[in-house]
């Protein structure tokens, strides 16, 4: 299960992976639907491949029950991720999102992202997570110095 | 006999009442002079009283445009100098502190000169702009001055005279709300010049370690 999860960072992936465990569900009892086939129609790879090791190389053969208590267990699991809001400039980049799962999988914090835009951010981000709020942006650091100067000078 | 001397004094009463009437006559004709040599003092009195206090706001609204302009200036030459110094590392790509109540660290390397004329260049244009306007405004006043200077029809004077009453009351509201709506537009660009400068000069990879620096600063917090 750990290693489906270790392949997803952000909301938006957890979402799409729900959302085929749901129509997995459904097909898994049709007859002609071949199993395999459709978890490597997955779009990513990495994930079809730690979805094909969590059910079993052999997932084919395996008993559609069984099939179906697992990705049931797995889609719980996803649900059960707390999510972290990070309010950033511009759109998360490939890079950024590279970046983000090294960095929660250094710090062994289990967190999906879910990202926001702000353009008067600047640069830097907003983390939302617990209930706090922690900002270190340049909007911030502008706003601190207007701060400063407005009780300066009284203007 | 009798006769004549009463002729006579019936005459010297007339002469008299006459002599009488144009005394008072000429007496009442002197107090109105007076009154009205009075009242063209008093309406002076209030034209120069008045000149003179439009001289006083209006030398106050430019030093006070002076003081908004010179500040706002500094603002922006004490954000101007942070990114020169912050360009200045560019070879050495070390991470620069930034004043302020918290450790502000960041790197900005990769800013380059033509970018950082863009964002002096910006905010300069803006002041020029703004003290264009404060010039205008200063002028129009001074224009006005001078009008009443010319003016001598007592009617019209008067009229001159509420006029510089609403001219006052019209530079007060100018200070309060265009120097506030001025002062609010100096930080408005300098907010620009930043979002629109700095935001689009940050790479990817500058974006990404601001970001990593919000990430671990709420980590740190034990916020995350």
């Amino acid at each position: 299960m750990n290693t489906v999860t270790e392949t997803i960072t952000t909301q938006i992936e957890r979402e799409l992976l729900v959302s085929f465990l749901e129509r997995f569900n459904r097909s898994i009892y049709v007859a002609s639907t071949n199993i395999r086939e459709l978890v490597l129609q997955i779009p990513n790879p990495i994930l079809a491949k730690s979805l094909l090791t969590y059910f079993g190389e052999d997932i084919e053969y395996k008993d559609k029950d069984e099939l179906l208590i697992k990705s049931n267990e797995l889609k719980k699991h996803l649900l059960q991720i707390r999510q972290v809001e990070l309010v950033i400039p511009h759109a998360p980049t490939d890079d950024l999102v590279v970046f983000l799962k090294k960095w929660l999988r250094d710090t062994g914090i289990a967190a999906l992202v879910h990202f926001k835009t702000d353009e008067k951010m600047i640069g830097g981000a907003v983390v939302e997570s617990k209930g706090f709020v922690t900002e270190y942006s340049f909007r911030q650091y502008f706003e601190k110095r207007k701060t400063e100067r407005k009780g300066e000078y009284g203007l | 006999m009798n006769f004549a001397v009463l002729i006579i004094i019936i005459n010297l009463l007339f002469f008299a009442a006459v002599a009488f009437y144009y005394s008072n006559l000429k007496k009442q004709m002197q107090e109105e002079a007076k009154l009205n040599l009075e009242e063209r003092k008093l309406h002076g009195e209030e034209m120069i009283y008045a000149d003179e206090k439009l001289k006083e706001e209006l030398v106050e609204v430019k030093k006070r445009a002076n003081v908004i302009l010179s500040e706002s200036e500094k603002i922006a030459q004490e954000l101007i100098y942070e990114l020169e110094s912050t360009l200045g590392k560019k070879s050495s790509r070390s991470a620069l502190s930034l004043p302020g109540n918290e450790n502000f660290e960041i790197e900005l390397g990769n800013l380059s000169t033509k970018i950082k004329s863009q964002y002096i260049n910006r905010i300069h244009s803006l002041l020029r702009s703004l003290e264009r306007f404060e010039i205008q405004e200063a002028h129009k006043v001074e224009a006005f001055a001078e009008e009443q200077a010319v003016v001598t029809d007592k009617n019209l004077q008067i009229l001159r005279v509420d006029e510089l009453k609403k001219m006052h009351e019209r530079i007060e509201r100018y200070k309060e709300g265009e120097m506030a709506l001025f002062d609010k537009k100096v930080r408005e660009v300098i907010d620009l010049a930043a979002m629109d400068v700095l935001g689009h000069a940050l790479t990817n990879q500058e974006q990404t370690e601001l970001i990593s620096k919000a990430l671990e600063k709420a980590r740190g917090e034990n916020k995350l």
